[in-house]
C-alpha cells in the first residue's frame, strides 16, 4: 500500500526541511512560528518558489504542473512542510479550484484558469456562505438569471476569506429557484474586477482582517465561466469538499504548536521555578501532548482509508471535530503557559530573551493565534453540524 | 503504518469472538474472580489455540506475534467483559520474562507460560509509591546463599493459583527482577477481591531467602524488562478499555434506537444525538491511538506511545462508560442489565496500570527524552 520506502521517506522529509530552511525568509519563518497571517505578496512569492521547485500543486497531474505523486507521498509532503514551518498557502487556488477544474472543467476552461491558479497570477476566493446560508449552505439565495451568453448575478456572499486579496471568485449561485434546495444551484467563476462586485471587510473580534462580505449587484458572468452543467453546482461543490477532508484535522499544525508549548514551558518561570517542572502544568502539557499524538495517528488512519477506499466517509466528521478541539486545547495551554507575556499584541513588547524570539518560543501573538482557531469550529460545517452528521450515521437516522 | 487488521489478525479476532460467544457469559459468570477464569475450559481452549502465548517467543512455544495481536485479544476481552489472568500473567509477566536476559530460568518459565502450563504475575507496587511500579524499597540483604528479602507488595493481580511471582527489589543497590514461588518460606499471600471482580493480593516477605539463581535480571537489564512489561501492560489496558467502550457504546446506541419516551424514540432527541456523537469521536481517537501505539511497540518494546494510549483511555473510558449508564436511564443502574460492569472494569484498569496523570507524565518524560 505504501510506495515510499522508509529510507526514501526519510530522505524526502530531509529534502523538504532543507528547502524550507533555505528558502523561507527569516521574517516569514517568525510569523509562521508565531501563528500569524502571512501577507498577500509573501504568500504569492512563496507559492512561486514552490512552483519553481515543481511543488506548486503536488496533487495535480504532471501535465498541469503537478507531480503524479501517490496519496501517501503527498501526505508526507504536506505534513513535513507544515512541521518545517513553511507558510501555508490558502487552499482556494490549488486545493479547491484546481481539482474542480480538473474534474469538471472543459479543456478551454482548464487552459484558461489552471496556469494562473498555480502561479497565483490570479488569487482565488471561495463564494459559498451567505447571510442566510451558513452551515445550511444549500439555503443560498444569490440568484443568477440566464440572459443569452451571460448570467446576471444578484445577491451576496459572506465570510469570504481573503476576498480583499482576490482577483477571482468561484461561487455557488441559484439558477433554478423552483427546484428543490440542492438541485437548482450552479458553479460560476467570477472576475472580482467586474462591475457590480464590491468587497466589505469583516473584522474578527480580535481585530484581524481575513473575512469579507462580497456584494454582487447585476454582475454579468459569461456562461463560458460556468463549471459543469447548469443546476449541478452542488455536486461539484461536494466533490470539492471531499478533497479537503483529511486536512481539517490540522495535525501537523497541532504538532508544531506543541513544540512551541514545550519551549515556552521550559523558558518561562514563576516564583517556584521553571514552569515545565510544575506538577500541575506538567499534567496539563501531557494531556495536550497525548491528544496531539492521537490526532496524528487518527489522521494517518484517515490517509489509509483514503488510499484503500478512495474516501473517508463519516470519519471525516470525527477528524474535523477533534482536530478543531485539540488545536484549541494546544492554543489554550500555550496561552496559559505564556501567562502575562500573552497579553502582548504587537512587536513593541520586549519582555522575552532574544534567542527565544528567534526560536519560535515567542509568546507575542499567542492570543491572536488562539482566537483565529475559534473559526474552524464554525466554518465548513460547525461542530454542531459535524455532530449531526455523526449521529445520523451511528444512530441510523 | 497499517491501521486495518491483516487477514491473519482478523482471523484471530473472529476465533476469540466465537469462542467467547460459546463459552463466556459475563452475567452467568459474574461471581467468578479473574484468577478463577484460569480454571475454566475456556482458558484451556485459549491455550490450545495458541492464543494465550500468542506474543511469546516462538522458540519457547509461543506464537511469535506482537503487540498488535495482543491488542486484538484485549479489545475483544474488554468488549465481552472477560476479566482473566491474561493481563497479569501473559502480558505483564510474559513481557518481563521475554525481555529479560537469556537464562535457563527465563526460558523454562517462558515455555510453561506459552503452553498454558503455568501462570505468573508481576509484584511491583509498594506502599506509599502511588502508581510507580519502578519504585521499590525492598533491599536484598546479602547472605551466604544469596539474599534475604523483607517488605510488602500491594495490588498484585491474580495471585491465587499462581506458580511464581516476578518480584521487583533492589540488590546491591540496583533494581532487580526475581522469581519466587508462592510456597517460599517467609512469604504470605493475602488475597482479596476488587470492585470489578479482579482478584488481588498483598504479598508480605518476612526474611525470605532469595537464592542467586532466582534472579531474572539486574540493573539496566531489569529496568528494560520492567519498562517493556509496563508499556505492554499500558497498551493492553488501553486496548481492553477501548473494547469495553465499544461494547458500552454499541449497546447504548441500540437502546437509543429502541426506547421510546414522550412519544418518540430517544434517538430523535438532539441532546442525546450530540452526546452520542461526541462519544463516537472520542472512540475514533482512542482507536487510532491504540492501533498506532501497538505498531510503535512492535518496533520498540517500551515505546512511549503505549503510555499515551493509556493516558487517553482512562478519561475516554470513564466518560463513555458513565454516559452509557446515564443514557440507559434507570435500567442502566441495574446489575441485571450489566452495562455498569464496563465502568467498573475501566476504572479498575486505571487503578492497576495508573491513572491519566500518571500515564501522561510517563509519556511526556519519554517523549521528550
Amino acid at each position: 500500500m505504501t510506495d515510499l520506502s522508509r529510507s526514501e521517506e526519510i530522505r524526502f522529509r530531509q529534502e523538504i526541511r532543507e528547502f524550507v530552511a533555505s528558502e523561507v525568509p527569516e521574517s516569514i519563518r517568525l510569523k509562521v512560528a508565531q501563528g500569524r497571517d502571512v501577507s498577500r505578496d509573501e504568500t504569492i512569492a512563496w507559492q512561486r518558489k514552490l512552483v519553481a521547485q515543481g511543488w506548486g500543486a503536488v496533487h495535480w497531474p504532471k501535465h498541469w504542473g503537478g507531480t503524479d505523486w501517490s496519496l501517501q507521498k503527498r501526505f508526507v509532503f504536506e505534513e513535513e512542510m507544515a512541521l518545517a514551518g513553511a507558510p501555508s498557502i490558502p487552499p482556494f487556488n490549488t486545493r479547491m479550484l484546481g481539482p474542480i477544474l480538473l474534474e469538471y472543467g472543459t479543456e478551454e476552461q482548464k487552459e484558461r484558469f489552471l496556469p494562473g491558479a498555480l502561479n497565483m497570477d490570479q488569487w482565488w476566493c471561495q463564494g459559498y456562505s451567505e447571510p442566510s446560508a451558513g452551515s445550511d449552505l444549500a439555503a443560498l439565495r444569490t440568484r443568477a438569471v440566464r440572459e443569452g451568453d451571460y448570467y446576471r448575478v444578484n445577491g451576496g456572499k459572506i465570510w469570504t476569506s481573503y476576498a480583499h486579496y482576490a482577483d477571482w471568485m468561484f461561487c455557488l449561485v441559484r439558477t433554478d429557484p423552483e427546484a428543490k434546495k440542492q438541485k437548482g444551484i450552479s458553479f460560476l467563476l467570477l472576475d472580482m474586477c467586474d462591475e457590480g462586485v464590491s468587497v466589505e471587510p469583516i473584522h474578527h473580534f480580535y481585530g484581524a482582517h481575513i473575512l469579507n462580505q462580497v456584494l454582487l449587484e447585476d454582475v454579468k458572468v459569461p456562461v463560458s465561466q460556468r463549471i459543469g452543467e447548469e443546476n449541478t453546482g452542488w455536486t461539484t461543490a461536494k466533490a470539492l469538499l471531499e478533497h479537503e477532508r483529511l486536512a481539517t484535522s490540522r495535525h501537523a499544525e497541532a504538532r508544531r504548536k506543541l513544540g512551541r508549548l514545550l519551549a515556552l514551558a521550559k523558558a518561562n518561570q514563576d516564583a517556584s521555578g521553571a514552569l515545565h517542572q510544575r506538577a500541575d502544568l506538567k499534567a496539563r502539557i501531557a494531556e495536550v501532548a497525548v491528544q496531539v499524538k492521537a490526532l496524528e495517528f487518527a489522521t494517518r488512519r484517515g490517509l489509509e482509508m483514503l488510499i484503500r477506499d478512495g474516501r473517508i466517509g463519516v470519519f471525516a466528521s470525527s477528524l474535523n471535530l477533534k482536530g478543531v478541539a485539540i488545536n484549541q486545547a494546544v492554543d489554550e495551554a500555550i496561552m496559559d503557559i505564556a501567562g502575562v507575556d500573552a497579553l502582548a499584541a504587537d512587536a513593541a513588547y520586549d519582555g522575552l530573551p532574544r534567542d527565544l524570539l528567534n526560536d519560535g518560543g515567542d509568546a507575542r501573538y499567542v492570543a491572536e493565534s488562539r482566537y483565529y482557531l475559534r473559526g474552524p469550529a464554525i466554518a465548513a460545517g460547525s461542530n454542531e453540524v459535524q455532530r449531526n452528521i455523526i449521529a445520523k450515521h451511528v444512530l441510523d437516522l | 503504518m497499517e491501521f486495518m487488521l491483516t487477514e491473519e489478525q482478523q482471523l484471530i479476532e473472529d476465533t476469540v469472538a466465537r469462542l467467547l460467544e460459546k463459552q463466556w457469559d459475563p452475567r452467568r459468570d459474574q461471581a467468578l474472580l479473574s484468577a478463577d477464569v484460569a480454571r475454566l475450559p475456556l482458558w484451556h481452549e485459549l491455550a490450545e489455540l495458541g492464543l494465550l502465548g500468542i506474543a511469546l517467543p516462538e522458540e519457547h512455544g509461543g506464537g511469535g506475534m506482537g503487540p498488535v495481536e495482543l491488542t486484538v485479544l484485549c479489545r475483544r476481552f474488554g468488549r465481552d467483559q472477560l476479566r482473566s489472568p491474561f493481563l497479569s500473567s501473559l502480558i505483564l509477566a510474559g513481557t518481563a520474562l521475554t525481555c529479560s536476559p537469556l537464562s535457563a530460568l527465563r526460558d523454562q518459565w517462558l515455555r510453561r507460560l506459552a503452553t498454558g502450563d503455568a501462570a505468573l504475575t508481576l509484584a511491583t507496587l509498594e506502599d506509599g509509591a502511588g502508581y510507580d511500579h519502578h519504585h521499590t524499597a525492598i533491599e536484598g540483604q546479602r547472605c551466604q546463599q544469596g539474599y534475604v528479602l523483607s517488605g510488602r507488595k500491594r495490588a498484585v493481580m491474580d495471585a491465587t493459583g499462581v506458580d511464581a511471582f516476578i518480584v521487583s527489589c533492589r540488590l546491591n543497590g540496583e533494581l532487580a527482577l526475581v522469581l519466587l514461588a508462592p510456597e517460599t518460606e517467609g512469604m504470605a499471600v493475602a488475597s482479596y477481591a476488587a470492585f470489578d471482580g479482579s482478584s488481588l493480593a498483598t504479598l508480605t516477605f518476612n526474611d525470605v531467602l532469595l537464592p542467586e539463581e532466582a534472579v531474572l535480571a539486574r540493573g539496566a537489564e531489569a529496568r528494560a524488562a520492567l519498562d517493556a512489561a509496563l508499556a505492554h501492560g499500558a497498551l493492553a489496558a488501553a486496548a481492553e478499555t477501548l473494547g469495553a467502550c465499544e461494547g458500552a457504546l454499541e449497546r447504548t446506541l441500540d437502546y437509543l434506537r429502541l426506547r421510546e419516551q414522550f412519544g418518540t424514540k430517544l434517538a430523535r432527541f438532539q441532546a442525546l444525538q450530540h452526546r452520542a456523537s461526541d462519544l463516537h469521536a472520542d472512540l475514533e481517537m482512542l482507536r487510532s491511538l491504540v492501533s498506532g501505539a501497538a505498531q510503535s511497540l512492535t518496533h520498540e518494546p517500551a515505546h512511549a506511545d503505549a503510555f499515551a494510549a493509556m493516558a487517553l483511555a482512562v478519561p475516554v473510558g470513564d466518560r463513555v462508560c458513565r454516559e452509557a449508564i446515564q443514557m440507559h436511564g434507570g435500567i442502566g443502574m441495574t446489575l441485571e442489565l450489566g452495562i455498569g460492569r464496563y465502568l467498573l472494569r475501566v476504572n479498575a484498569l486505571s487503578r492497576l496500570l495508573g491513572d491519566a496523570t500518571h500515564n501522561g507524565r510517563l509519556y511526556l518524560e519519554r517523549m521528550e527524552a
